[in-house]
């Protein structure tokens, strides 16, 4: 089997993704699978890195090590040069920008790296956006017609966050060559809404917390408008 | 530092804080911390109606979402001379009432900042 390499990047956003696949209900299990029995090599990741990240970039950006699966979690501040967000003295969009050019697939993890989320919104403060979109707009970090080495553009794995099975099968259906490819926004195929159960279809939040539901798995997530954000189901 | 060694320590969560500081003769002589990551939720939260604090504050933070929520119902409450109803107020008490959230995000905080090197 090919050497396939995995490295995880923590932007603006709030490591749900990453809480979501280390939980506390087994699913770390579904992550070491994917090293384990997938073969992926996990190059680094923030949570689990017993090192800087600068080593493993520069090896990654020369060539020395290859890069399969590059998955990154939160938007990137692009502002002021990317001043909100720094690295080294530096805007870190220019990291995750190179990385991006090695890597043959491009997941963004949750919603915020995906399309900006949270801190997208109006007025949004640190110009943040996703990795190929800006709400539903096409082009963000990259723009719309930016491809990865497999010659596919961003897959995007909404949620807020995102339940570890989903992001476990989204990694090894982009593995297979993403069969089917990516929705309108997109999104792989599995993405789904949060909190879904056997007993009712679609999101579950409202049942689950009295809320309504936020749209986690859209791009205008959570689509501040003139309306309360908070609504109270019926 | 004359004499001393300067360190540099990045957390595994996320790495948005950095943590600095000079060593003198086998003591820390001083530290400091940068926070790298900013997002403006507060700019954000402006204008908006008060109870979206709760949802949008929560998302601060993977780890430590619970204390951010806890934390805009106490300004809430305050803001609007609010006075939580009598099985309110356990509710939001230290465990065994409804704070378990604190202790899950302090548990998750330590695994991910103290815990042992993989």
């Amino acid at each position: 089997m090919p050497d396939r390499t995995l490295l995880w990047l923590g932007y603006g956003g709030c490591s749900g993704e990453t809480q979501a696949l280390l939980g506390v209900e087994g699913q770390a299990l579904d992550l070491l699978d994917l090293l384990d029995v997938d073969g992926l090599r996990l190059l680094w990741h923030p949570s689990l890195a017993d090192r800087e990240l600068g080593p493993v970039q520069r090896a990654v950006a020369e060539g020395r090590e290859h890069l399969t699966v590059l998955c990154v979690e939160g938007s990137v501040a692009l502002a002021e040069d990317g001043m909100f967000d720094i690295a080294g003295g530096t805007g870190k969009y220019r990291i995750v920008a190179s990385l991006c050019e090695r890597a043959d697939y491009v997941l963004a993890m949750g919603a915020c790296a995906g399309y900006g989320g949270w801190q997208a919104q109006p007025p949004n403060p640190s110009g943040a956006a996703g990795l190929q979109y800006t709400l539903d707009a096409p082009g963000g970090l990259l723009p719309p017609g930016w491809r990865s080495r497999q010659g596919l553009p961003m897959i995007g794995v909404a949620g807020c966050p995102v339940l570890a099975d989903t992001q476990v099968a989204a990694i090894r259906w982009a593995l297979q060559g993403a069969p089917g490819g990516l929705d309108r926004h997109g999104r792989a195929p599995m993405v789904q809404p949060c909190l879904p159960s056997a007993q009712y279809r679609g999101c579950g939040t409202p049942r689950a917390t009295g809320m309504r539901c936020t749209g986690c798995t859209g791009p205008r997530f959570p689509n501040f408008t003139g309306r309360p954000l908070v609504r109270w189901a019926s | 530092v004359s004499g001393g060694r300067r360190g540099e320590e990045v957390p595994r969560s996320e790495g948005d804080l950095r943590i600095y500081w000079d060593e003198h003769d086998g003591r820390i002589a001083k530290a400091w911390c940068q926070g790298t990551l900013y997002r403006g939720y507060e700019m954000i939260l402006a204008g908006r109606y008060p109870e979206d604090a709760l949802a949008t504050t929560a998302r601060l933070c993977g780890i430590c979402s619970t204390s951010h929520v806890v934390a805009a119902t106490c300004a809430l409450e305050d803001a609007g001379h609010l006075t939580p109803p009598a099985a309110g107020g356990p509710a939001a008490e230290p465990v065994p009432g409804g704070r378990v959230g604190h202790v899950r995000c302090a548990a998750g905080g330590a695994v991910l900042r103290a815990g042992p090197v993989p």
